[in-house]
């Protein structure tokens, strides 16, 4: 039940968690920081405002009413009809002089093909061109392409997803899935349960790939094997337990390091600037750091005293939410790490956190023993 | 490997349920409290209805996930119009009256905005993100929360509300919630298009290809009976009574009552 999922969202001294959303790796900390701002994620699915898919004009051949005709040359894949020359099929006429269609594409189409109108009736995601016309993407006879698509996939599907395609050509960080991959990896391009059309929730669709040892970012760093974190770490952030991974991250490439959606220090420490955790705070309140004394903005305070305020907010070493809290899923409350990566030659320090009614405390650390106390008054 | 996968996402469903008992917000079932707070535009506002399922949404002005889920609640509010729903979005005190004012026109949000006076019902409930939507029942009592999520976060909320009026059940909820792979159909969907493309080549007495499109139809899924008939028919129409015996027989191996596969084993044997 969906509802069991609740109470995974972080509470009291999780707030600062979702600046730790930050990498897909448990291992060392890397100093990448913001990269270039060349590419931004595409958002809002934006299209050409042209139907128009990109068919090479060698293509184009006997054209007629939208669909294309039998290619000459070596082809990849061939409708069965057409190899059958039932022409009978779909057209008027005979084989020799095939003339026109005897119905509307796509009612020919599900004559046998039906489990697709099925899926474009059923599915409450419906992708506009399968809907209008099956030849928008396939030559009804053959092509040079596999499963009759009028052209490669991704020149197709970036013909119209233009903003995709910009996105592609001038990501900095780049995710593997993309290279070389098809756009139907993740993405039914007909009809979805899922919004975008996706085959699976973002977290499904991840985990497929990511539940590996050994498997390496674009720039060679060891990414975490999500199936045994979130086995081995019961705590786990909100997104995580929503199965969003998008919440964060940009699946088809981007500009920040960890292919995150927005800016996250990478570094232990970082001066604190409000913009410099704006992935944090697409669902945190700045507040939980802008503020000195609150009663309500965090469980981690001393009294009305704000711990994460202290903390973080600094103009010179401000400790990130990394310091203390795991991105993703821990074994402890709020997604406190065991211990604080420190340096960048895989150093931690133990935390030794321990967590009362009212309050808590960290010992033999960064700093000798400290504890808090949310009733304590000033 | 199919089965080490099915292993693994089992596995990891159930370090999702494990996963429900770590946090420390209010448990489903929990009565929120009823209180009177200041309207932005004026006036007083409650936060909860009288006897009626509520929505509590909970938002940051100026955050991109606020924004988004602004447009969705003010797309869902208006669906559920004519339901008995008490709509009630909340900011917090700190937050800017302007700010707030400017992101609810843009959206066109038309249920009352209420302001958080310290921080209370934020406490109460201890929410710490945004946007987040907190669903309650009848009784005032938690019925669900739902923190943003950049896919399907519409869809969600809307089935939440729908179960909460008694108008989707628990298994309908969690289809929606949990949705199963959209695939492009299977083995069993190609069986079947090789099964009526063959049906057309029979029609036109086609009887190779008749008999090719059985055999695809029968490699895709071998309990399909109609594509044995269809062989049947097929071996038949080329005149090969021993082969459409065969196919005939294989048909009512799988189910014995299948007219079509008696009378043309009965026409064969003729």
């Amino acid at each position: 039940m969906k509802n069991q999922r609740i109470p995974v969202r972080p509470s009291a001294l999780a707030l600062v968690v979702t600046f730790l959303f930050a990498s897909f790796v448990l291992s060392p900390i890397v100093a990448q920081g913001r990269e270039s701002q060349a590419a931004a994620p595409a958002k809002g699915g934006k299209m050409a405002p042209s139907p128009g898919l990109a068919r090479p004009a060698s293509d184009v051949i006997n054209y007629k009413d939208g669909v294309l005709g039998p290619q000459k040359g070596e082809v990849a894949s061939e409708h069965s009809p057409y190899a059958d020359g039932a022409c009978d099929f779909c057209h008027k006429g005979d084989a020799r002089n095939p003339g026109g269609l005897l119905k509307p594409v796509n009612q020919l189409c599900f004559d046998c093909h039906s489990e697709f109108e099925e899926m474009m009736t059923k599915r409450a995601v419906k992708h506009a061109p399968a809907l209008k016309q099956c030849t928008n993407c396939h030559n009804p006879h053959n092509s040079r392409n596999k499963q009759l698509l009028v052209s490669d996939q991704v020149t197709m599907c970036t013909s119209c997803h233009t903003a995709m395609k910009t996105l592609l050509d001038t990501a900095t960080v780049k995710h593997g899935a993309m290279e070389g991959a098809k756009c139907t990896n993740c993405h039914n391009p007909h009809a979805s349960a899922v919004e975008k059309l996706l085959i699976q929730l973002p977290f499904d669709m991840c985990i497929r790939c990511h539940s590996q040892d050994g498997l390496k970012d674009h720039s060679g760093v060891a990414l975490t094997n999500f199936k045994t974190l979130l086995e081995n770490n019961p705590v786990w952030h909100a997104p995580v337990a929503g199965k969003d991974c998008s919440a964060c991250h940009t699946p088809h490439g981007g500009r920040n390091f960890r292919l995150l959606v927005e800016p996250y220090p990478a570094k232990f420490y970082a001066p604190y600037e409000a913009e410099n955790y704006a992935l944090c705070f697409t669902c945190h309140s700045s507040n939980m750091v802008d503020v000195p004394q609150t009663t309500t903005l965090t469980g981690f305070r001393d009294g009305p005293k704000n711990l994460h305020y202290v903390h973080v907010n600094k103009a010179d070493r401000g400790r990130t939410c990394r310091a203390c809290h795991e991105v993703h899923a821990s074994k402890q409350a709020f997604q406190i790490r065991d211990s604080v990566p420190f340096g960048d030659r895989g150093w931690s320090i133990k935390l030794n956190y321990k967590r009362t009614a009212t309050g808590g405390s960290c010992d033999k650390t960064c700093h000798s023993l400290k504890d808090y106390d949310r009733s304590k008054k000033q | 490997m199919m089965k080490r996968f099915v292993l693994m996402v089992l596995a990891v469903t159930g370090a999702l349920a494990l996963a429900g008992s770590a946090g420390a917000q209010p448990p489903p079932g929990t009565l929120v409290q009823q209180v009177a707070l200041s309207r932005i535009g004026g006036g007083t506002g409650k936060l909860l209805g009288d006897g009626t399922v509520g929505v509590i949404f909970f938002f940051e002005a100026g955050q991109p996930h606020s924004l988004d889920a602004l447009q969705m609640m003010h797309q869902c509010e208006q669906e559920f119009a004519k339901k008995a729903v008490h709509w009630t979005a909340i900011v917090s005190d700190s937050a800017s009256a302007d700010a707030v004012s400017a992101d609810i026109k843009a959206s066109g949000l038309a249920m009352q905005v209420l302001v958080d006076k310290g921080d209370q019902v934020y406490a109460e409930l201890k929410v710490i993100l945004h946007p987040l939507v907190v669903i309650t029942d009848k009784q005032n009592k938690v019925a669900a929360y739902e923190p943003y999520q950049r896919i399907n976060y519409c869809n969600v909320v809307r089935a939440q509300l729908q179960h909460a009026l008694g108008e989707l059940d628990d298994k309908g909820l969690e289809a929606i919630v949990h949705p199963a792979a959209s695939t492009q159909g299977g083995e069993a969907a190609v069986a079947q298009r090789e099964l009526r493309m063959g049906q057309r080549h029979l029609e036109a007495k086609r009887y190779p290809q008749a008999a090719a499109a059985a055999n695809k139809a029968i490699a895709a899924d071998a309990k399909l009976v109609d594509a044995y008939v269809l062989l049947g028919q097929a071996s038949a129409g080329q005149g090969d009574c021993k082969a459409a015996g065969a196919a005939f027989d294989k048909a009512l191996g799988l189910d014995k009552s299948n007219a079509a596969a008696q009378e043309g084993r009965k026409a064969c044997t003729k």
